[in-house]
């Protein structure tokens, strides 16, 4: 549906998006994921025609639109200040783009109704954006994008603003709009638990260029590189030897346990050392070591987290691992000593 | 208590400073002829043509100087600052130049300048409002710079060419209602500076074309009374304007809050 060929953007000497090749089928959610200054909105805004590219190719379905006008593209787009038209009500501001397409009264007021019902907005329909809350807002910037049935959908952080409640009913009412209306659509976002709730696939950026494309779990449970490890979810480094005795188990100091390495991994382990990237709920600590192996830390700290407890512990090695407890009742005290499991859950 | 009584007295203070001047040109004006309240000095203004005339000078060349700098002015800066954020500090660093440079000076370049060949223009009116609008330009551009800045009109615009507006469409349906406030107070300053305006009108056209600064020098020299008369005349247009603008400006909010109360009421 969407096909975006080797796009490149250099600013005055600084290339800011390197190469960014990606298939979007009809009806996917794609996230674009990464932090501040790794490219993902000036994807968005050549992929929107508000940015020309230096290089590459951008294609909706077979039309090459690289050079296209943005409103000869057929895209709706969310802004991430929401940009609604602030002398015009929610009714207006939705209405905007059907009005310059010629619309029919009677269609555009039918139109216009339907919208605001599936966001939830029909009580505002004559408000102004500035009688209007953050999240009412940001319904409003949505029902605005899909008013003229845009087969292709883009939103540049479109929940950042809001509080973290409001974030949450919203993320959840985004997905159900997306597919209720089967629109296809691409968001950029630098949050790890926005992009893994709501896409189908993920594409991570750093740098101006794509470090892995893959579904939430692929992207989580099998990153491929040490910045997607680190970047998508907690993740501490270690480094493993192969244990020599023909198993799949790696060995960290004198401890081995069973790991599912990827072929990268297993090409360097091959050739001596490598970097596992160890999450929270992959440590478990025991009061007392189950087979004698298990390595002993100390507890620096640990913090409340509701569901769960976050707890820090530092290695003989000076590695500081963290576990997430689940349950969210046992506490540990500071310089406790505790036993480290590894346990791998994809196995 | 003491620093409430302190900040009283400093308010104070400052309101007298600020008053008195204008007190006494009123007190001076109504009872400074035969010190019995009178309405003379007012009668013989209002029936003096040369007032009316001077008044309609006035109005015309600040008019003229508005829609000037509206047109000369505004797309420029709107241009620069969505697409051309180098030529913008440019534009900025150049609308200040007016503000550093007397307008004596100003006066004299334009006297050289338009005093021979086919651009004779020295000794008429007509240059008096190019020349208003330059001296109201820092204050229309950072006025206007605020209000595109305020506006988030880059977003805007964006959006409005996303929904399949064209540039056209998307300047005049979406743009001048957003930037209309900036133009408006951009236009007010303008309208004020060239409204007030003596220098360049008395060295451009040597005295020859009276404006209302001129007609007040003129009236105040030859009778004071008339001419103090006059000065309240002006300061109440003044203090009238400010009103209108501040009604003008806060018209919008109260349309908005009857939207708003007959909704919540319904």
């Amino acid at each position: 549906m969407l096909s975006v060929r080797n796009l490149t953007k250099q600013f005055r000497g600084h290339t800011a998006v390197q190469d960014f090749s990606a298939e979007v089928a009809a009806g996917e959610f794609i996230a674009l994921l990464g932090p501040s200054g790794s490219g993902k909105t000036t994807v968005l805004r050549m992929v929107a025609g508000l940015l020309p590219p230096t290089s590459g190719a951008v294609y909706i379905g077979d039309r090459n639109v690289t050079t296209a006008r943005p409103k000869d593209r057929q895209i709706g787009v969310v802004f991430q200040s929401y940009a609604l038209f602030p002398h015009l009500t929610a009714g207006d501001n939705i209405a905007f783009s059907l009005k310059v397409r010629r619309w029919s009264k009677r269609d555009i007021a039918h139109r216009v109704d339907e919208l605001l019902e599936i966001t939830q907005l029909s009580q505002r329909k004559n408000y102004y954006p500035e009688q209007m809350s953050g999240g009412e807002r940001q319904r409003v910037a949505l029902a605005r994008a899909l008013a003229f049935n845009p087969p292709l959908l883009l939103l540049d952080e479109p929940l950042s603003a809001l509080d973290a409640k409001v974030r949450v009913s919203l993320r959840e009412m985004l997905k159900d709009v997306q597919q209720r209306l089967h629109v296809t659509a691409v968001m950029v976002t630098h949050d790890q638990e926005e992009a893994l709730s709501l896409a189908d696939r993920v594409i991570v950026m750093e740098s101006g260029q794509i470090e892995q494309i893959g579904t939430p779990e692929e992207v989580y449970h099998s990153p491929q590189t040490p910045f997607v490890s680190t970047f998508v979810g907690v993740a501490t480094p270690i480094p493993v030897r192969a244990t020599g005795d023909g198993s799949s188990d790696v060995r960290w100091g004198d401890y081995a346990f069973p790991w599912m390495l990827t072929a990268a991994e297993q090409r360097e382990l091959a050739s001596g050392t490598t970097h596992i990237y160890v999450r929270p709920e992959a440590v478990r600590l025991l009061a007392t070591p189950l087979t004698g192996q298990e390595p002993k830390g100390e507890v620096l700290f640990s913090m409340f987290l509701g569901n769960a407890v976050r707890v820090r512990v530092r290695m003989p090695d000076e590695t500081v691992l963290t576990a997430d407890i689940a349950g969210g009742k046992a506490m540990y005290q500071p310089g406790e000593s505790v036993f480290v499991q590894l346990y791998d859950e994809r196995l | 208590m003491f620093e409430k009584w302190l900040y009283r007295v400093i308010i104070a203070l400052f309101l007298l400073q600020v008053l008195l001047p204008f007190v006494g040109l009123i007190q001076f004006t109504l009872v400074g002829g035969s010190g019995a309240l009178s309405f003379a000095s007012f009668a013989t203004l209002f029936s003096d043509p040369s007032f009316a005339l001077s008044l309609f000078n006035s109005l015309w060349l600040a008019g003229a100087a508005v829609l000037l700098s509206i047109v000369i002015f505004t797309p420029p800066v709107w241009h620069a600052y969505l697409y051309a954020p180098k030529l913008l500090r440019v534009i900025e660093a150049v609308s200040f130049v007016p503000f550093v440079v007397p307008a004596v000076v100003l006066a004299l370049a334009y006297v050289q300048f338009f005093s021979s060949g086919l651009l004779n223009l020295v000794g008429t009116p007509y240059l008096l409002p190019f020349a208003f609008a330059l001296l109201g330009m820092p204050f229309y551009v950072q006025v206007f710079l605020n209000r595109l800045r305020h506006a988030d009109a880059r977003a805007v615009h964006e959006a409005a060419q996303t929904l399949g507006a064209s540039d056209v469409q998307a300047f005049i349906r979406i743009q001048l209602p957003l930037l209309r406030s900036g133009i408006i107070n951009g236009s007010l300053l303008v309208f004020t500076i060239s409204i007030g305006e003596f220098t360049i009108t008395q060295l451009t056209t040597g005295g020859s074309y009276v404006t209302l600064p001129l007609y007040l020098l003129i009236t105040f020299t030859n009778n004071p009374l008339e001419g103090s008369a006059m000065a309240v005349v002006t300061l109440f247009l003044a203090v009238a304007g400010v009103v209108a603008a501040l009604a003008a400006a806060s018209g919008k909010r109260r349309r908005m809050d009857a939207v708003t109360a007959s909704k919540e009421a319904s």
